[in-house]
């Protein structure tokens, strides 16, 4: 009988291997036990247990904190081990109240048996490891001798050692008799990879984005809240879709790329321009995102295709011409105008192609999450205005001053819609837009002049800084210069998002910058001269 | 102090110490056949070296700038002599010098999210293990000073093999907005090279028993050993000059 000549054979070997002195090398029979003790009945049983796995070596405290949620509790963590050695994954966490148990979480393994002493040596192990990894081992922290629990069901004693390097960190196990590899996982958390991406003006930048295997997706893992940006492909069916909430969008929706060479110019901008505006509102004002608690920021490019500008031209303006903040940290960038189309005799390149078009928008998201500024009439035209002004701030914090594309200026989207751009705050009137109070508009259409009316605090904002002479009322500002340009972004920064209600008026965002002046950097400071003199040169009193 | 005070200062001491020799009566020396030493002692501070290394991150390239400092180290030395003809004769001396000091790291990294923002970091990394084993064949040359005192001179050819923890990488710390890193520690590789050189020296062997002395030796030994760690070579002058006491035991 084959089976039974096998098992004596077995058998045999096993008592070979004890007379040599080494452990029998069998297959021992694992057993795993899952705590979920919350029962005084169970918690008491436990306890003893635990007290005599302690007595015994076999569980020890590897740390005890206090609860930071509930006065009077204690969380404490211990490890299992096995004749000294960790064994890997076998810990419980321990929750007491004036030292009784309140519960008990937690996972034991039994029915080990081996020999707890290596034959493998450490400077073995890293050899060994570093001839797989292929990356040199840090050799200032040693592999951790530990009783692996197998898949297979059984047990075996093994060196851990943990191998990070800037493409990945893994965890590698060698079998601490034999020298086998028995198992390598990554723990690294995130796959974040940083890549080169040509812009829509044609300039080259880098781009944060993760990894999946033999691809690389818009999503920055590197800023503290994930940004993501959507190619949606040129189906406005779809981005409507998901605006009105019917689906959601997923992480095969994510522009990819397989070289990490990004080279979609309309993707690359909006997903890098998003986290330059976050940098922006963190370094500037240590704002944490759009809700100053690092909310997610998904930008949908793409959403319809420029060839495809006949087929959908009921999509025109929002998905061709416009740039829209949708709320919830969702922004939805036109595709601009076809080659050879113009509008008001500009053409129209892709929307995120510009640091202005894509921080304006997304301090409306700032505007959404603080004052709320409502959008019609006054209130609507400071909203907008906010947005110029933080766009042109983040504008001068990134790009050099000058007058081409990627440089700092006071126009709006200058750099895609060309020449010359939507807005100015230099020069309203260039734009056919009131530099005073006294032109503002004040008829219904676009909300009651949103984006006309805006100009006024804009130009505000601009005299502030720079000075000068407002054509209309012929006031002079002393500015308080460009070298000092973030003390009035500061103090603006400071009244549009903590001191103005969300009915505001453009005198009550004169009182509230003027109080910010003051709060920030004391009464009659140059600051609050500067702003003062600039709201009363564009009328507003 | 470079190579060629060390060799000036150790001329001049071994002239010193030679001169009382040459002008005592030869007839006054034995003349074992064997002589076996067995010395310890000191390696005075090997040439310090530097490493320069890039890497890509971030696509871009980083850079690191290492330090290995002079050291001076322990030596044991194990040497046979053969009187050959007279008072020339062979020998052979195999030595070890190992020390164990730190790697001074001066990187610049890439910023992650910008372009040509490179962050400066620095740090130390401790544990590198240098260990120098050198051959050295000799032609000797014994000049008896006493009954019991002589004196030996030593040159010849060296084979020295280095073994030598060389950075490789650098790791670092880093939070967002990344404009900063922190030096966590630097990864080494062991690497091993060899090289040939030279090495002259003197012993002086006092046998205050028919078979068993104690005896001084200076020598100075150098040797540059190109060694290569991810696809760069690295020159490093190994020797310099070694002091040591030990028995003698002669046949």
């Amino acid at each position: 009988m084959i089976v039974r000549s096998a098992a004596y054979a077995a058998a045999a070997a096993v008592c070979l291997a004890w007379a040599a002195g080494a452990p029998p090398l069998m297959a021992q029979a694992r057993r795993t036990i899952t705590i979920e003790a919350r029962s005084p009945t169970e918690l008491r049983d436990w306890d003893l247990r635990f007290d005599s796995m302690r007595r015994q070596g076999e569980l020890r405290v590897r740390n005890t904190r206090e609860d930071t949620q509930i006065e009077g509790r204690v969380h404490q963590r211990s490890d299992q081990y096995y004749r000294g050695v960790r064994v890997f994954g076998g810990d419980v966490s321990r929750q007491s109240r004036t030292g009784a148990t309140e519960s008990a979480f937690g996972t034991l393994y039994e029915g080990i048996e081996l020999d707890p002493a290596p034959t493998i040596t450490e400077e073995r192990v890293r050899a060994l490891v570093e001839e797989r990894a292929g990356t040199p081992v840090d050799r200032s922290s040693g592999p951790e001798l530990v009783v692996l629990p197998l898949d297979e069901g059984r047990y075996a004693l093994a060196w851990r050692l943990r191998v990070v390097s800037r493409r990945d960190a893994r965890q590698y196990f060698v079998d601490a008799h034999t020298g086998a590899a028995i198992l390598d996982f990554s723990d690294r958390k995130t796959q974040s990879a940083v890549g080169r991406a040509r812009g829509v003006l044609g300039d080259t930048k880098k781009i944060s984005v993760s990894s999946t295997t033999g691809r690389f997706l818009t999503a920055d893992m590197l800023r503290p809240p994930l940004i993501q940006t959507y190619d949606m492909q040129g189906e406005p069916r779809r981005v409507d879709d998901f605006l009105f909430g019917r689906f959601t969008l997923s992480t095969t929706d994510l522009a990819a790329d397989s070289d990490n060479d990004w080279t979609d110019g309309a993707v690359n901008d909006a997903h890098v321009y998003a986290g330059y505006t976050y940098d922006f509102y963190f370094k500037r004002f240590g704002r944490r995102g759009l809700n100053d608690a690092d909310i997610r920021i998904q930008s949908l490019v793409h959403p319809v295709r420029r060839i495809d500008f006949f087929q959908h031209v009921e999509e025109f303006p929002d998905f061709f011409v416009n740039a829209f903040y949708d709320g919830g940290g969702v922004m939805v960038y036109g595709e601009g105008l076809p080659g050879g189309f113009t509008l008001g005799g500009q053409t129209w390149d892709f929307l995120a192609g510009a640091l202005d078009v894509v921080a304006h928008e997304l301090t409306h998201g700032v505007t959404e999450y603080t004052s709320n500024l409502i959008y019609r009439n006054e209130s609507g035209a400071l909203n907008e205005s906010f947005s110029d002004v933080m766009a042109t701030s983040a504008e001068f914090f990134f790009q050099p001053p000058g007058t081409g594309t990627l440089q700092a200026d006071y126009l709006l989207a200058e750099d895609v819609v060309r020449p010359g751009g939507l807005r100015s705050m230099a020069d309203p009137g260039a734009f056919g837009d009131p530099d005073h109070y006294s032109k503002r508009y004040v008829g219904t259409s676009d909300g009651g002049g949103v984006h006309t009316n805006s100009a006024i605090p804009n130009h505000a904002f601009y005299l502030a800084i720079e000075g000068g002479t407002n054509r209309t009322s012929g006031l002079s500002v002393q500015g308080v210069g460009a070298p000092n340009r973030d003390q009035v972004e500061k103090l603006f920064y400071r009244a549009f998002t903590q001191l103005l209600p969300s009915s505001a008026t453009f005198a009550v965002a004169r009182a509230a910058t003027i109080q910010s002046a003051r709060d920030l950097y004391g009464p009659a400071s140059p600051a609050e001269r500067a702003v003062t003199q600039a709201w009363t040169a564009v009328g507003v009193h | 102090m470079t190579a060629p005070r060390v060799l000036q200062a150790w001329a001049t001491a071994a002239a010193l110490t030679l001169t009382p020799f040459l002008v005592l009566p030869a007839s006054a020396q034995p003349s074992p056949r064997v002589v076996i030493g067995l010395s310890g002692g000191i390696q005075a501070a090997a040439t310090a070296f530097s490493d320069r290394f890039d890497f890509d991150t971030n696509v871009e390239t980083a850079s690191a700038d290492v330090e290995y400092p002079a050291a001076s180290a322990a030596i044991g030395d194990v040497s046979i002599g053969v009187r050959l003809w007279k008072r020339v004769g062979a020998g052979l001396s195999v030595a070890n010098a190992t020390r164990t000091g730190s790697a001074q790291v001066d990187a610049r990294i890439p910023h992650p999210l910008f372009f040509q923002q490179q962050r400066s970091l620095t740090g130390s990394q401790a544990g590198i293990r240098s260990s120098e084993t050198g051959v050295h064949p000799q032609l000797l040359y014994t000049i008896p000073a006493a009954t019991r005192l002589a004196l030996v001179l030593s040159a010849g050819p060296s084979v020295v093999q280095l073994t030598q923890d060389v950075v490789t990488e650098v790791t670092y710390d880093e939070t967002y907005p990344f404009d900063a890193v922190t030096f966590r520690n630097a990864t080494t590789r062991r690497r091993k090279a060899s090289a040939t050189g030279f090495n002259a020296g003197v012993d002086l062997r006092w046998m205050f028993a028919r078979s068993i002395g104690l005896g001084a030796l200076v020598r100075f030994s150098r040797a540059t050993v190109d060694v290569t760690a991810d696809g760069r070579t690295v020159a490093i002058r190994v020797g310099g000059t070694q002091a040591g006491v030990g028995v003698r035991v002669i046949f």
